[in-house]
């Protein structure tokens, strides 16, 4: 039936071109980050089936409520935000760093790409400081100290999701710094400017775009709802 | 569909992957898109500090409605905008998104089987934490003694 439809298409399929008109590098990313929407897809629809087969569940205003150097202070969602807030902001310095190189701008792209890391790096610790003080609060894999909204007693895979879920999101932001930095040695190496074009910038960014994408449902899945 | 694995990584295909672009994103365009999300963000936390836990019981279900579009809209800018998919051809912009309505299917069989445990908890468990227990219409065995 294809050898029909086809000839409308021709100049498309034909071949001896890119029928996405994308190369090759960047198509396989985008098929890897394809694969990994349906890891993360897996985790947070895990954590669904758990939450809809019990009667309750501890309340996010109530364990997410602090702040470093705040004490006690009863600030729910606020440190969650500035997290949001840091990798959107992240996001689009490695959009302007994408926008550079297409202008061939060496210095504006290393420019923008060390801000992307330092957005990384700031992303990071602020985990790392949220995983201490929920640690010192006695929640851990298996121990979950939060009560439930109807006060009933909780079971641990409140605590068991939120670390596996932010733990492997934090991992592939990790990864990407690591990614980060190793495209910034590249830039300042001047290869990319050699090869004519900067577009490993675009393979990363897509990367690195895309786990700012998991924290959009992250956010939403253990932080709101 | 019998063509398309023909093509490789030749020499015409890296050429279409760069330098074709050009002004599809513009500084100020990139701007515009971090503003909105952060100011969907910002109301979504507005929303979930005031409005989710003071909402009269019979609108609770605004709550999930509310925050499930609104992240919607921002994947939504996040992957046509920072991703660049909408500047993509057809082609590729079909690709991408036609799998991911596998997860359609995924949610929903996987929301219901957790209702379903749900249920049968309910109807069966002695746990004296599930005090809704005695409402389903299964009688639970121990309904004596729930109360």
């Amino acid at each position: 039936m294809a050898t029909v439809a086809v000839s409308k298409d021709q100049s498309v399929w034909g071949g001896g071109k890119s029928p996405y008109a994308l190369s090759y590098g960047k198509l396989m990313m985008w098929f890897f980050l394809m694969s990994d929407a349906f890891t993360f897809g897996a985790l947070l629809i895990s954590l669904w089936t758990t939450r809809f087969s019990v009667s309750s569940w501890p309340d996010p205003n109530q364990v997410f409520k602090t702040f470093p150097l705040m004490g006690e202070a009863d600030l729910p969602l606020v440190f969650v935000s500035l997290m949001t807030f840091i990798l959107i902001l992240s996001s689009v310095t490695m959009v302007l760093a994408v926008q550079a190189g297409h202008n061939m701008d060496k210095k504006g792209a290393a420019k923008w790409m060390i801000f992307t890391i330092i957005g990384g790096l700031c992303f990071l610790s602020c985990q790392a400081w949220e995983w201490t003080h929920l640690f010192h609060e006695g929640a851990w894999w298996g121990r979950n100290p939060f009560p439930n909204r109807d006060g009933s007693l909780p079971t641990t895979a409140f605590t068991n999701y939120f670390f596996t879920v932010t733990g492997f999101h934090g991992f592939h932001v990790f990864s990407g710094v690591v990614i980060n930095c190793v495209i910034l040695a590249n830039i300042l190496g001047g290869t990319y400017e050699r090869r004519g074009h900067y577009e490993m910038i675009e393979k990363v960014g897509l990367y690195w775009h895309f786990v700012d994408l998991v924290w959009v449902f992250v956010f939403t899945c253990y932080y709101l709802l | 569909m019998s063509e398309a694995p023909s093509h490789g990584h030749d020499a015409a295909g890296h050429d279409a992957g760069h330098g074709h672009q050009g002004t599809t994103m513009t500084t100020k365009r990139i701007w515009t898109v971090f503003w909105i999300l952060l100011g969907i963000t910002l109301v979504e936390v507005v929303w979930g500090m005031k409005v989710s836990h003071t909402i009269p019981h019979q609108y609770e279900w605004l709550n999930p409605v509310f925050f499930l579009s609104m992240t919607f809209v921002k994947a939504g800018y996040i992957v046509a905008e920072f991703m660049h998919l909408r500047y993509e051809v057809t082609a590729m912009i079909r690709s991408v998104l036609i799998p991911l309505l596998l997860f359609i299917w995924f949610v929903l069989a996987f929301c219901f089987d957790g209702a379903s445990w749900l249920h049968l908890r309910q109807a069966y468990s002695y746990n004296p934490n599930d005090k809704q227990a005695t409402q389903t219409e299964q009688p639970a065995p121990a309904e004596g003694t729930l109360k």
